[in-house]
């Protein structure tokens, strides 16, 4: 289990792809290029319901 | 209840994310994705690869749902519109709520998830921002 604590740090570590994290923590229990791929590895890992998150490639500030 | 976050910092910005649980009521899969609240998104736009991790086939569904940005630009975004059950979860209380959302497999790669006002804002009697504070919360009844 890898521990980031923040944002900017899973961007540089895990930018552009998909992360499964333990529920309300930032700690990435699975990741890679398949939503389904990281979201089957993590419950494999014993987090039956993990959080979802496509860290993006680069933090770009955003309007809209 | 109240839910209350603290907003994420990347660089010079401050950002409102949170967790929500989006579950598929045809068949009771649930996930937790993370994304950022949005006033200026008209409804909840998702990334199309969660809506394979809740079993929704995206191309039996014949409506398109076309948006825009602030870009330039003639070519619309588009998405598939689905209704999901979307779950707020905090210490103990938890708010749910049917919940219109579009898929979509367009969605930027430097950007997030949106919980918009059709779908989201629309579901609490208050959404506030408390920028100075670093504080950002849901409040239902």
């Amino acid at each position: 289990m890898c521990i980031i604590g923040s944002m900017q740090n899973l961007i540089k570590k895990f930018g552009g792809k998909w992360v499964a994290l333990k529920p309300d923590t930032d700690k990435v229990v699975a990741s890679g290029r398949s939503a389904n791929g990281v979201y089957k590895e993590a419950q494999k890992r014993g987090v039956a319901i993990p959080t979802l998150f496509k860290v993006p490639t680069k933090y770009i500030p955003y309007i809209g | 209840m109240q839910f209350k976050y603290p907003f994420h910092i990347v660089g010079n910005d401050k950002i409102p994310i949170l967790d929500i649980r989006i579950t598929n009521k045809d068949n009771n899969v649930s996930t937790n994705y993370r994304a950022v609240l949005d006033s200026g998104a008209f409804a909840n736009v998702f990334h199309s690869d969660i809506a394979a991790v809740l079993g929704i086939d995206l191309s039996k569904i014949k409506e398109t749902q076309y948006f825009s940005g602030v870009r330039k630009s003639k070519r619309l975004i588009k998405g598939k519109p689905y209704i999901v059950q979307l779950m707020v979860i905090q210490k103990g209380q938890s708010h749910k709520f049917d919940s219109y959302v579009v898929f979509s497999d367009e969605v930027s790669d430097t950007g997030f998830a949106l919980l918009g006002r059709q779908g989201f804002f629309d579901q609490f009697d208050e959404v506030c921002f408390s920028y100075k504070n670093n504080k950002f919360y849901l409040q239902k009844g």
